[in-house]
């Protein structure tokens, strides 16, 4: 048995650049899982945690949404052509989008006061840290930081300053300039 | 209204077609599309609609022109940088067809301007690059009663399709309910494209658009053009209206323009 299944830009980085694979499965659910079998991760970006389709996210079998079939049980014969159309947008941004800015207050805890947070914090991820204000005394530390870069680079910086204890809290406004 | 002869001469390779012809001619002459943003898509969208000689053109942006738009928003140009989107596209309009009245909305939309601007159009082309414009769009159109001639790009990648509202064809939300968080398909730190991408969806929205307005054809009501530039095929799928869609199903609960949050990128400075 043998299904096509086209797979959209947003996931090629997954089946190292392919736009077309080869797989099989009785019904769309167990092609998921074998798709996942033979590219990792590929189920965890279609599907949310309760093994249901993503909202955004469709599967075509031939030409029809699967959701007008039998939704992830609609069963597959071998030669049929399976689509993944994700909501796509942008490519028009005006901005390059890596080049997001996040302002944070810090608290350090008396322990963290003299670590090299910020340092270790660039070191460690793809953001730019720039110190906006500044006062530490020997009991805590207070900071205003600018971190620059992607999303998910900030995300998991600010995920790595919470377990160092560090208190994070968003500036609201702009309150340094 | 007659034509010109100036108007013949100009329409001249339209005219001859028997499915338009001088009554064709005279009712794009006569129709106004409202077009959402002039970037990528826009950009040849409005510059062949304004070609055809639709009469009346309608432009929404708030952007200014940057120099990293000109590699595919070709309604600008080296001239037209750091000016307003909206009179850029209108100078270029102009210089391509006087016939074209334009009228500019140097603004973004939101639920408290859309449906004013709406009313006084017959089609809407959506141009817009991000998610809840889109959802805006689909359903502002919803509830003005306006055909929705939708376009997409990303990276190497189009999509297509045309929604009217009443016409047992699907809206967005049929297909997508959901707009997409940030973080996950597809992320904004992937973003990039073909200059030529938009290129062909935007004139693909501008063929069904004027073949609406025209009243010929089949359009792609209740289908998915789905286009690739990588492999260069065009895949279509079919779409349909969802009797559980939250607009336009049986039960809706959406009675009303929503508040539509960014969620996209949030863009530096």
């Amino acid at each position: 048995m043998s299904i096509t299944v086209r797979i959209p830009q947003p996931l090629r980085k997954l089946t190292n650049g392919l736009s077309e694979v080869s797989s099989s499965g009785q019904t769309a659910k167990e092609l998921l899982g074998n798709l996942d079998q033979q590219y990792a991760g590929l189920k965890e970006r279609l599907c949310d945690e309760t093994g249901a389709l993503r909202r955004f996210v469709n599967i075509y079998v031939n030409d029809e949404d699967i959701r007008f079939l039998q939704d992830l049980d609609t069963p597959l014969k071998d030669g049929d052509l399976v689509s993944i159309v994700p909501a796509i947008a942008g490519g028009v941004e005006e901005n390059d989008p890596k080049n997001i800015t996040r302002k944070i207050y810090l608290t350090f805890p008396h322990k963290q006061i003299q670590e090299p947070i910020v340092w270790r914090l660039a070191k460690k991820f793809d953001v730019i840290t720039n110190i906006r204000g500044a006062s530490v005394s020997e009991e805590i530390g207070l900071m205003a930081l600018e971190l620059k870069g992607g999303t998910t680079d900030i995300e998991r910086a600010i995920s790595y300053l919470k377990e160092l204890g560090v208190k994070v809290e968003p500036i609201e406004k702009d309150v340094i300039e | 209204m007659k034509l010109t002869e100036q108007q013949v001469n100009r329409y001249s390779r339209h005219i001859v077609l028997p499915e338009i012809g001088g009554k064709g001619q005279r009712k794009l002459l006569e129709s106004r599309v409202l077009c959402i943003g002039a970037g990528g898509l826009g950009s040849p969208a409005l510059l062949y609609l304004a070609a055809a000689g639709v009469g009346t053109l309608g432009i929404v942006d708030s952007d200014n022109v940057d120099l990293s738009n000109l590699q595919r928003q070709i309604i600008h140009s080296a001239r037209s940088v750091n000016m307003a989107k909206t009179e850029s596209a209108k100078s270029t309009i102009q210089a391509l067809n006087p016939d074209v009245n334009v009228n500019i909305y140097q603004t973004r939309l939101t639920r408290d301007n859309v449906l004013d601007l709406l009313s006084d159009y017959d089609a809407v082309l959506d141009g817009s690059d991000n998610f809840p414009t889109r959802y805006l769009m689909n359903d502002a159109c919803f509830f003005a009663r306006k055909p929705l001639f939708f376009g997409s790009v990303f990276r190497f990648e189009g999509q297509a399709s045309v929604f009217m509202p009443g016409q047992n064809g699907p809206c967005y939300r049929c297909i997508y309910p959901e707009m997409p968080p940030a973080d996950l398909v597809p992320s904004c730190q992937e973003a990039g494209i073909l200059g030529a991408v938009p290129g062909i969806i935007g004139l693909i929205q501008a063929t069904e658009c004027l073949k609406f307005l025209l009243g010929i054809g089949s359009s792609l009501l209740g289908r998915l053009l789905i286009y690739d530039a990588l492999s260069m095929t065009f895949n279509m799928l079919t779409i349909r209206q969802d009797p559980n869609c939250l607009l336009c199903g049986k039960q809706p609960t959406i009675h009303q323009l929503q508040q539509y949050d960014q969620e996209v990128c949030e863009t530096g400075q």
